[in-house]
């Protein structure tokens, strides 16, 4: 009886063995195509409707065919960074387009990154930039409150950020949750310029305030646009985004001005892109022509001009008609390298439980 | 602490609870209407039967984040703010029932249909058409359950509806450990914790039902039943299915309708869909295949009664594990092999190959129902003819075993298509599928772009699978 089993199983193995053999020389003979072409893999996390219009500028000037992967923000996918820190032993990514600047220091603190100083960063303010070269900053986003024009009077526009704690706005003001994204990266500056006790205030206040916690800034931008929400605190892509599609919305630029400000000298989170060399890139001089390419002025000025709608970090050239240039903004002052390490000490702590007791 | 502020606290274990309270409803939605819709489909004639079925799977080829915006948009142009915890649960059930209730629907459909007309006849003349009804729901209630169980277990690791609508899961909780502090080790361990208390909270159903899914589908004798024809069935059950098909379906549906009223962006989704049609196709079939392959495996190592609960157990072990928490643990160790890997660890296949192992749980539980009506004596009879094993399978067991196969290969194929996690994590550079082209671009393309290409799919998803369904069942006829 027992060998009778015994058969019966080996027999099984054999006939699932043999199914498996034929259907995986089937697929690796679908699979198996050689393409030796120039090539440079880029892992971004920019949309890619924005992202890949400038890639097929530089296959066109360079030759170099341009792999693409993008991600998005929005319903917070494990996302490529995990995939990047993954991947750290052996890369397959040559650069990484990153949206924000905090995303590219923590591939720094990964051990991911690699230093480059690229020569045509000439002209980008040192300021966004990492002062070892792991990361370079160009055009930017800036965070901003957007608001619904059919909801919202001239008389109640906000200038500041802590206007939103103010009694007549609540249960109106939306915000992304601020473990994820730009809404992260803005928490994590707050903290770093009023000090950790005055933005625990400022955290719990708009909580009391009535605050309508959503999932990311396009699910704000929505709400904004259909008046669910009267005030939303976004970026001006989604601000962008909104106008264009004819909704009655506005925006404000909070802190902007130091005479209204509600916290002298806070001013406006830039949020600039940030080009990232990967360390043992497995093609590392076509990766740092493609850094060079995105941080020349022309690559500036694409994403200015396109749908992108960023703000040229460079001085003189010309930005998107609806916002204002950066000489006309008043920047936060924040050091981008630190906020992703305020800010992992802010996702384990005080932001978890933030968020959790919504 | 009262247990209503201890659940709604940001400590893991209420995340845990929250979670479970989510799929418990599921489990429990989808079979109270699944069960008797499928078991009425499968012995009832009523007009647009085959179209109803081919409509209700729709929900599995589409991404739950597709219904969760939709729903998001109905709830905004209704002006309805989820200003309340329990809401915020609701709306996630919400949207994991227009996934579960099909394949509750289709289980109990596929397990009546095998029992064999003779069965059925025997209890059409034993009782009432009310006897008969619920005896054939009991008889397809334990494969209903466990594959019920299934999508309710996979509810516990898909953030997607739960970040929308603002919900905190175990599932949420694990991705901002993956996510927001890119903590591998802590995300594991939340994993680990997860599934063994999915797994503590099925084994009571597990040992009830495991056993029973061998012993109450050994019909031997393959006799197709007909169709019965019951004026109260004809008259309400094409009202019910539209009633269904609009509550689970109707309404995220129109929020996705509303953008496109302004205009169609439809050169830019046919250029997408170009561009992914291959690799969409190539991801969701492998993955088929792949996944069915291990159930092979699976089932026939480990077949036998008694081993039911041990394949069941298994099965939802792989199922409760967050696809993208397989995906990186491919991609670490496909990082840390030398380069001679890589037409497996960073080709196409590994897509498949990860899908196929996420889903896999499904396909066994089809192909274990499947074998279990294997006869001992067929293979007696097989060495006392001195037949050869090879020969045995290849010209009976994989006959029988095909339609479960190839049902298999579908349910999986429809499931991966629509998966998005491991896709954007395993895909190799510039191999994107559909899906996953809507999900890049969805944060800040225009609502009409993104509505476009949504219902691009939905509407292709459908055209399929009315096609498919339109050839199968000429086939069979």
């Amino acid at each position: 009886m027992a060998s009778h089993k015994m058969e019966r199983l080996k027999q099984t193995v054999k006939f699932f063995l043999t199914c498996a053999i034929s259907v995986c020389m089937v697929l690796f003979g679908f699979l198996a195509s050689a393409d030796n072409a120039p090539e440079v893999v880029v892992y971004t996390s920019v949309d890619d409707v924005f992202a890949r219009p400038l890639a097929k500028q530089f296959e066109k000037q360079s030759g170099v065919r341009v792999r693409l992967v993008s991600d998005t923000e929005e319903t917070k996918s494990t996302g490529l960074l995990n995939r990047l820190i993954a991947e750290k032993k052996r890369p397959r990514a040559d650069v990484f387009w990153s949206g924000d600047p905090v995303r590219a220091a923590v591939l720094k603190d990964k051990g991911v990154a690699a230093p480059y100083h690229s020569p045509a960063a000439k002209g980008l303010p040192v300021r966004f930039s990492d002062a070892n070269g792991y990361w370079t900053g160009f055009s930017a986003r800036a965070r901003i409150i957007l608001f619904n024009k059919n909801e919202v009077t001239e008389q109640q526009r906000p200038a500041s950020i802590m206007d939103l704690l103010n009694p007549s706005f609540s249960g109106k003001v939306c915000m992304a949750n601020p473990l994820f994204g730009t809404t992260s990266m803005q928490a994590a500056a707050l903290f770093e310029l009023l000090g950790d006790e005055k933005a625990k205030q400022f955290f719990t206040r708009l909580k009391k305030n009535k605050l309508q916690l959503l999932s990311s800034n396009g699910e704000v931008r929505r709400r904004v646009s259909s008046g669910a929400c009267a005030y939303g605190v976004t970026d001006t892509d989604d601000a962008y985004t909104a106008l264009r599609d004819g909704k009655p919305v506005g925006m404000v630029f909070p802190d902007n001005d130091p005479a209204k400000s509600g916290i002298e000298g806070l001013g406006v989170l830039i949020v600039p892109n940030a080009a990232v060399l990967i360390a043992q890139a497995p093609h590392p001089d076509n990766a740092r022509k493609f850094i060079d390419f995105l941080l020349s002025p022309e690559s500036e000025a694409m994403l200015a001009r396109g749908e992108a709608a960023q703000i040229p970090l460079r001085p003189g050239l010309a930005g998107p008609e609806i916002f204002p240039a950066l000489n006309k903004l008043h920047p936060m002052r924040v050091d981008y390298s630190q906020l992703a390490e305020k800010l992992q000490t802010l996702s384990r702590g005080f932001l978890k439980d933030w968020v959790a007791d919504f | 602490m009262e247990f209503a502020d201890w659940l709604f606290s940001g400590d893991f274990n209420a995340a845990i609870v929250r979670s479970l309270l989510v799929a418990i409803s599921v489990l429990l939605f989808a079979i109270a209407i699944g069960l008797p819709m499928g078991t009425a489909t499968a012995i009832y004639a009523f007009r647009g039967r085959r179209l109803f079925l081919a409509l209700l799977a729709l929900p599995l080829m589409v991404p739950s984040f597709l219904w969760a915006i939709g729903l998001s948009q109905i709830l905004d142009l209704a002006h309805i703010t989820l200003d309340n915890k329990v809401l915020r649960g609701l709306a996630p059930v919400y949207v994991f029932a227009a996934f579960a209730t099909p394949l509750a629907v289709f289980a109990a459909f596929l397990a009546t249909k095998s029992l064999s007309g003779t069965q059925i006849d025997a209890y059409r003349l034993a009782g009432s058409d009310g006897w008969v009804f619920a005896r054939l729901m009991k008889r397809a209630l334990p494969i209903t359950f466990l594959t019920t169980l299934l999508a309710a277990i996979m509810t516990l690791s898909d953030p997607g509806p739960g970040q929308i609508f603002g919900f905190s899961g175990a599932a949420s909780e694990i991705l901002v450990s993956f996510s927001a502090l890119y903590d591998f080790d802590l995300a594991r361990r939340q994993s680990l914790i997860l599934a063994l208390v999915a797994i503590v909270v099925s084994l009571p159903f597990i040992v009830w039902y495991g056993p029973r899914l061998s012993s109450a589908l050994l019909a031997k004798e393959t006799t197709a039943s007909r169709l019965a024809h019951n004026k109260k069935v004809r008259r309400f059950a094409p009202m019910v299915y539209i009633l269904m098909l609009l509550f689970l379906l109707g309404m995220p549906f129109l929020g996705l309708i509303k953008p496109v009223l302004h205009g169609f962006a439809l050169d830019y989704a046919f250029h997408e869909l170009i561009r992914t049609v291959a690799n969409t196709l190539f991801y969701a079939l492998s993955a088929g295949f792949i996944g069915t392959l291990i159930a092979i495996g699976v089932v026939m190592l480990f077949a036998g009664k008694k081993r039911a609960i041990l394949i069941i157990t298994l099965a939802l072990l792989i199922m409760v594990v967050p696809s993208s928490f397989l995906a990186v643990s491919i991609i670490q160790l496909g990082s840390s092999l030398s380069a001679s890997w890589d037409w497996l660890f960073r080709s196409r296949l590994i897509v498949g190959l990860a899908l196929g192992i996420h889903f896999s749980p499904v396909a066994i539980l089809l192909v274990l129902k499947r074998y279990s009506a294997v006869s001992d004596s067929w293979f007696d009879a097989a060495r006392i003819s001195g037949v050869s094993m090879i020969v045995f399978y290849w010209r009976i067991i994989a006959p029988f075993l095909a339609p479960a196969l190839a049902l298999s290969v579908l349910i999986i194929s429809l499931l991966a298509s629509s998966e998005i996690g491991t896709v954007l994590l395993l895909r190799p550079p510039g191999e994107d599928s559909f899906p996953l082209s809507i999900f890049t671009v969805m944060a800040n393309a225009s609502e009409s772009l993104v509505s476009t290409l949504c219902l691009l799919y939905i509407g292709l998803s459908a055209i399929l699978l009315i096609l498919f369904w339109h050839v199968l069942v000429r086939k069979s006829a």
